[in-house]
């Protein structure tokens, strides 16, 4: 419960320095970049979350999909 | 398909099939958030919370992965099964076109071709240590996966639907998914949410040795929850935050793994779980780009935590450095611990049968490191082409850009890794080490 | 607080029936300068564009055409880069040649004047210098859209 309040408490904090700053659409040339985008690759970011998915006991942080198998 | 390559001597059972490798649905929702979140038009090609898309896109990744041998001294030698552990063949395809002003689909495949021997139980060696049963039979396996995706744009984000069906040969799997983005704050802040269903089908294809009880089908369900928030925070700098729960309902057991009981008779129980479990995931991550150096730092953390009572904290930082105009190398390192759940054991006591039971590895306490090394090269207009009219109509343009990218890592597992302490009794012998050598090709049309 | 937040966004942004402001910026080649108010009389196309926003990239080559099929006394089309880094976008002209002046602002002071939500923004104006469609963003079907546009302002 107190991690849960901890994370809102974290998000609240990135709300409100996000509006503080408000980077202009023609701003964002930094922003565009492939290295500066959560994922770039696809099929990497799927490969990795299937292999410690499938190793691990933790599930992926942000698929939203269902599915799997019978193992974990 | 499974084809057998050698019996099981000795106890008169029969081979196993392997099901330790398997997918969680691809990470396009992945994809999708982070994407979104600064509803770009973005250079980078990947489709934005603002517009679809500009070009057709096409990439196919090709990956082996293995895993070292069990180490001589966590084995048990007494003629059954190998030391020698896993190796997985895997190709992936992933289509991006942009069918109409406001729409885009995509479509992810991937088949995968497993063989090995996994871990079976654990039993006490001669000093009373912990020592890992490989199983017996080396087993070959395949995987076939794909996904569908279709995201539509509105004036201020995007809706998504999603549909997936993913099979081994001993199960079957469907997902449904439905996800909507939305901007705020002249595109500086993204909301985003999504759910999935999915319904399984187990049907372990060999007899599994079990004494107490009898092997059985299994389904089970879940439904999955997502909730992000994406935030431009500096000209160089964007975060996110987000939380994923999930419940699942129905047979969670691992048919192929035991547990062995230290009762005169040396019995083999089943692996047992609760038919019921919950997880909550909260994932915070960072990127921040340092101009004078053409590099970019990543920095992800989760932690999560389920109703088995295992918590997990990772630790994923990646430096990025652009040389010239057209190479990125990015090393990489992630740390990972997690906690034991509550019914892992080893080995079960003289006498005790608990209702819940399991020495699969992945439920135990242990830390692991990974190493990793990509290098990506961006190859602009590589091509030029007047591109027929039909082709036009799906996103080609009139030039080929094209990405390639090799990568390879290293991951140690060990007790001795992780943030809660381990007891001596409870580090799993089978714990693993491994090593993915990856290259992906990707061209926008 | 949060809501305050989601609340601000552009106040001033110009739209269908504002005067379009009179402006000079220097050329991005830096060999003169670009000024609105020689355009007077003229349709005129205002395309914003950066070399890092991939459907301004896309729509260059179509703007281009649009302008080679129209008589050059009646309608014209202006260029205002927004790259900090003027190179890749003089490396971008020069793969992709246009026939049409692209003036250069890199400290973003017409799109804020503008009121720009989004890129790329453009403007099509009339031959008084009102702004009488405002084009945000560039789709698939967005050039035969303004081919329409265009020909009615003409018949004008």
């Amino acid at each position: 419960m107190r991690r849960i309040l901890t994370i809102a408490a974290a998000a609240a904090i990135l709300i409100t320095l996000g509006g503080c700053t408000v980077v202009k659409p023609w701003e964002r040339d930094l922003l565009a970049r492939r290295d500066m985008a959560f994922e770039s690759d696809t099929l990497e970011a799927a490969r990795e979350a299937h292999i410690y998915f499938s190793k691990e006991a933790s599930m992926p942080g942000g698929s939203g999909g269902g599915g799997g198998c019978g193992c974990n | 398909m499974v084809r057998v390559k050698e019996q099981q001597r000795g106890k008169g059972m029969l081979p196993q099939a392997q099901s330790e490798f398997c997918l969680p649905r691809p990470s396009r929702r992945l994809a999708a958030l982070t994407s979104s979140a600064l509803a770009l038009p973005g250079i980078a090609g990947t489709a934005t919370a603002d517009s679809p898309i500009e070009r057709a896109e096409a990439s196919a990744a090709f990956s082996y992965y293995v895993e070292d041998d069990l180490s001589r001294n966590k084995f048990l030698e007494d003629g059954v099964g190998d030391r020698e552990r896993y190796e997985v063949y895997t190709t992936q395809l992933r289509f991006d076109l942009p069918v109409s002003e406001r729409i885009d689909l995509g479509i992810q495949m991937l088949y995968e071709e497993m063989s090995g021997a996994s871990p079976w139980y654990v039993a006490p060696g001669t000093a009373g240590e912990s020592l890992q049963v490989m199983s017996g039979a080396t087993i070959e396996d395949e995987r076939f996966d794909a996904t569908i995706d279709a995201d539509f744009y509105l004036d201020k984000g995007k809706d998504t639907f999603s549909a997936g069906v993913s099979t081994e040969n001993d199960y079957l799997s469907f997902h449904l998914g439905i996800g909507a983005d939305r901007n705020y704050n002249d595109k500086n802040t993204t909301l985003s949410l999504s759910g999935a269903f999915s319904y399984d089908w187990i049907d372990p294809s060999d007899q599994n040795f079990v004494s107490t009880t009898p092997r059985e089908d299994g389904e089970k369900w879940s439904i999955d929850l997502f909730g992000g928030l994406s935030q431009v925070l500096t000209r160089s700098t964007t975060g996110q935050i987000a939380i994923n729960y999930k419940h699942s309902d129905g047979f969670l057991n691992d048919p192929y793994k035991v547990i062995q009981n230290l009762d005169s008779g040396f019995g083999l129980l089943s692996d047992e779980r609760p038919s019921e479990k919950d997880q909550v995931s909260i994932l915070g991550r960072i990127r921040q780009h340092i101009e004078p150096l053409n590099a970019s730092v990543h920095f992800d953390y989760r932690f999560y935590a389920d109703t088995y009572s295992i918590t997990s904290h990772t630790v994923d930082l990646a430096w990025h450095q652009g040389i010239m105009n057209w190479l990125t190398i990015s090393p990489s390192v992630r740390y990972y611990s997690q906690s034991k759940a509550d019914f892992y054991e080893t080995l079960l006591p003289v006498g005790i049968v608990p209702k819940e039971r399991s020495s699969d590895f992945r439920l135990s306490p242990y830390g692991s490191l990974s190493l990793r090394i990509k290098a990506e090269v961006v190859l602009e207009e590589l091509l030029r082409y007047d591109a027929p009219d039909w082709l036009r109509r799906v996103g080609v343009a009139d030039g080929l850009d094209l990405i390639a990218a090799f990568s390879y890592e290293r991951y140690l597992s060990d007790g001795n890794y992780a943030l809660v302490s381990v007891e001596e009794d409870d580090e799993a012998p089978g714990l693993v080490k491994f090593q993915v050598f990856a290259f992906t090709l990707t061209g926008r049309f | 607080m949060f809501f305050f937040f989601l609340m601000t966004s552009q106040a001033s942004a110009l739209g269908a029936g504002d005067r379009a402001p009179d402006f000079a910026a220097p050329t991005l080649d830096g060999a003169g300068r670009v000024e609105l108010s020689d355009y007077r009389g003229k349709v005129v196309y205002l395309d914003f564009w950066a070399s890092w926003c991939a459907p301004c990239l896309k729509a260059i080559p179509e703007i281009e055409e649009i302008r080679s099929e129209l008589p050059a006394d009646a309608f014209q089309v202006v260029a205002v880069n927004l790259d900090q880094k003027k190179k890749k976008a003089l490396r971008f002209l020069e793969k992709h040649p246009i026939g049409y002046p692209s003036a250069s602002d890199p400290k973003g002071r017409l799109p804020e004047q503008f009121g720009l939500e989004t890129m790329p923004t453009s403007y099509l104006i009339d031959a008084e210098g009102v702004i009488r469609y405002v084009h945000p963003g560039f789709k698939k079907g967005d050039g035969s859209k303004l081919r329409h546009e265009i020909r009615a302002l003409l018949e004008k």
